[in-house]
């Protein structure tokens, strides 16, 4: 092996070395950052949650003349972003499930899921802890498999298959019957198992629309972590003595916000685009709009969305005041975890209004939230450059839970948050140069002292090209690398520049002249053999 | 041998203890949480203990000169950081085979067992982050023990085994965490090998 390959290896090997440990560290002060931030912001705590009035929800109610105070709704979020680590995902998702898989439905003991495997909905007891995964394992006693085609104590193939499923499970009857709502890809249809019945039934053909595919029936949120609270109208009541004292809407009997326990021949069905739509449990057809989720803005305020894919977390809540539908509430967190999004929607399905809670803004209101900010933004512009550029690119490919485990990439950069932007490419391209200013600047600065040295040492024109390149697309990262790697060679003077040259290498770095040869003169006197030259 | 036979009485007192103190109705939940948290703490362990042995392996060979006397003897460079290697592979791996083992067992034998046993699941993903992990510190420790000074060869390896315990925090014992530590001792034995077959011996 050559010394120049012998110094890429050297090179590539302590690059990669660097760069695992330099995001590594990297990666845990970001997170340290965004822990205060998340603190001191208090976006999670419902004191520093806007309230907005719902006052056009209940109509008569808000026009008492007794009335005090108008309803009100506000929404806050547990902290869960350390959910997103690797090891929390293992632990919590596989091991305590609480995963997003909403085909596992389960009262008591008893449960229903849908078996992979055989692709049929088992209803059954399961044994032990509270879990999907258990529950594949650990079912003690199978009351009934269920397919499309009907239902049996055995996996039959009469029953059919069903393929990929999204389903919901009601109760019904005075006896609390488990009723199972499926929405199978393959079928395009609602398909209605009653457990106790034994019996099922289609719904017709819904239109094939990707757009309109249901993702969720029934009880809609993605990890529980969004709570949304209502709180009602209070009135002026005159007690028997005489004295005034406010009076509520009780919510044991006249406020509900549980499908299952109103029972309103109803279920709200989320779709792909994150439109809600009403499910009649009669028809089992999907009939008129009850509302949206919330599009909460990403950074910058440039990118919304209400696609439950890419929120990280979602929640919708109706309202039910004396048994009659009034409205739903759907709350959704956008994927960095900054903004709460919270719409209102009457009982046709029209937007009232809505909020935006904004992390930023609530951090810049307490001391310390803007250092936090800042020095957030400047760990990021430790990062090497061309990674953030990728993080550019890359932002919305990430699956949201993904994107809290990324290292080498970051999803959430406010870098990234410019790549999201539905802007021109111009505008574009000239916020991301921005915002990475620091790092170029860095770069470029940390590139020039890089060549400067790897001059002086003595590497070919190529060899400092290819540092000042390397330098400018990983900042730091590249520079400990260099300084870690740079030949150590006594240089000596040149004889033809009179610079100092690398000993090791035949050709002068700076003018390319060769090492001086001692010049072997030919003397001008000649020794002659006289007698010879004679004869 | 005698690490693997502490590290497995280890998991067995975790597991059983967790086991034993969760509530009835959480049992499961308490024996899949001490499979977990064990198997993370003693891959941790390992790989400070796998690092070590890298770095105290350069550090006396350096100062014992071991490699300059065997390359008086016909063994080159190559074959002698070959066997290094390669018993360091076989060390980790009947290790992690031996703990694999002990964990198979006890979820078999347990009477509130988790659905884990599943070798190509969480098990078999931890197992193959792990193998990673220790070699990876392995040839960090390496690397180390070249160093000249006493307190790099000697804290270093904790250093990096933090590390490393951190990259498997963040990315859990999944494909893509094995596959980052997978190019970090890929890329550490590299660095350790040119290191060692240009080193001056003498």
């Amino acid at each position: 092996m050559n010394i120049q390959n012998k110094y890429l290896i050297k090179v590539l090997t302590v690059g990669l070395i660097c760069l695992l440990v330099f995001t590594g560290v990297l990666f845990w002060a970001r997170q340290f950052c965004q822990f205060f931030l998340i603190s001191l912001g208090g976006m999670y705590f419902r004191d520093n949650t806007d309230k907005i009035s719902t006052m056009d929800l209940l109509g008569d109610y808000e026009y008492d003349p007794n009335l005090i105070n108008h309803s009100s709704v506000w929404s806050s979020v547990r902290w869960r972003s350390w959910l997103g680590l690797g090891i929390s995902e293992e632990y919590f998702v596989e091991i305590m499930d609480f995963s997003a898989d909403k085909n596992y439905q389960r009262e008591n003991y008893e449960a229903v899921f849908f078996d992979r495997q055989t692709g049929l909905f088992i209803h059954g007891n399961i044994l032990g802890y509270y879990g999907r995964r258990a529950a594949e394992g650990k079912v003690s006693q199978i009351f009934a498999y269920a397919g499309p085609e009907g239902i049996s104590p055995q996996p039959i193939e009469a029953l059919g298959r069903f393929s990929e499923s999204v389903a919901g499970v009601m109760r019904e009857g005075e006896d609390q019957r488990t009723v199972l709502l499926a929405y199978d890809h393959k079928q395009s249809c609602i398909i209605q198992i009653d457990f106790n019945k034994r019996t099922v039934r289609k719904g017709p053909k819904l239109p094939a629309n990707s757009d309109h595919k249901p993702v969720q029936i029934g009880e809609i949120s993605k990890y529980d972590s969004i709570y949304i609270a209502w709180l009602p109208p209070t009135f002026k009541a005159i007690d028997p003595s005489g004295t005034a004292h406010p009076k509520k809407l009780n919510y044991e009997n006249d406020i509900s916000s549980n499908f299952y326990q109103i029972r309103p021949h109803f279920l709200p069905v989320l779709y792909a685009n994150g439109e809600i739509h009403k499910l009649d449990t009669e028809k089992l057809e999907i009939s008129s709009r009850l509302g949206h989720l919330p599009g909460p803005k990403s950074r910058y305020d440039m990118r919304q969305t209400t696609v439950p894919e890419d929120l990280l977390d979602y929640k919708i809540q109706p309202l039910f005041v004396k048994g009659q539908y009034r409205g739903l509430f759907a709350a959704g967190l956008s994927r960095q975890g900054t903004r709460l999004g919270l719409a209102v929607f009457d009982a046709r399905g029209r937007f009232i209004t809505g909020n935006n809670t904004h992390l930023g803004q609530q951090v810049r209101r307490q001391p310390y939230g803007p250092l936090f900010q800042v020095l957030e933004y400047l760990l990021e512009n430790l990062h090497p450059p061309l990674l953030s550029v990728v993080s550019v690119f890359t932002a919305e490919i990430f699956e949201v839970e993904s994107s809290y485990r990324a290292m080498f990439v970051m999803p959430h950069s406010y870098v990234a948050g410019y790549g999201a932007a539905k802007e021109s490419v111009y505008l574009r391209v000239l916020g991301i140069l921005s915002v990475m200013a620091p790092a170029l600047l860095l770069g470029f600065f940390l590139a020039v002292q890089v060549a400067r040295d790897a001059v002086l040492v003595g590497f070919s024109r190529s060899a400092v090209w290819w540092w000042m390149a390397g330098t400018l697309a990983f900042g730091l990262v590249a520079y400990i690398t260099y300084r870690l790697t740079r030949p150590t060679i006594r240089l000596v003077t040149c004889g033809n520049c009179g610079n100092l040259r690398r000993p090791d290498q035949q050709l002068c770095h700076r003018c390319r002249a060769g090492w001086e040869a001692t010049e072997l003169a030919v003397p001008a006197w000649r020794v002659f053999d006289g007698a010879a030259t004679q004869a | 041998m005698l690490l693997p036979l502490v590290l497995a009485l280890v998991v067995i007192a975790l597991v059983i203890s967790s086991e034993t103190f969760a509530r009835s109705n959480y049992r499961q939940l308490g024996v899949s949480s001490g499979v977990v948290l064990s198997f993370w703490g003693i891959s941790g362990f390992l790989s400070l203990y796998f690092a070590g042995i890298g770095s105290y392996q350069s550090y006396t060979d350096r100062n014992a000169k071991v490699s300059t006397f065997l390359c008086t003897l016909a063994t080159t460079r190559h074959q002698i950081f070959a066997a290094k290697t390669i018993a360091a592979v076989v060390y980790i791996l009947i290790v992690l085979i031996l703990l694999a083992g002990a964990y198979v067992i006890l979820l078999m034998i347990l009477p509130s067992r988790p659905v884990l046993l599943n070798p190509s699941g969480l098990l078999g993903r931890m197992i193959f982050t792990a193998f990673w992990a220790h070699l990876a510190g392995y040839g960090l420790g390496l690397l180390l023990g070249w160093n000249q000074g006493r307190i790099i060869p000697t804290f270093g390896p904790l250093l990096l085994s933090i590390v490393i315990l951190c990259m498997i925090l963040i990315k859990g014992f999944s494909l893509s965490a094995g596959v980052v530590l997978m190019l970090a001792a890929a890329a550490a034995l590299g660095r350790a090998w040119q290191k060692f077959s240009t080193m001056p011996l003498q």
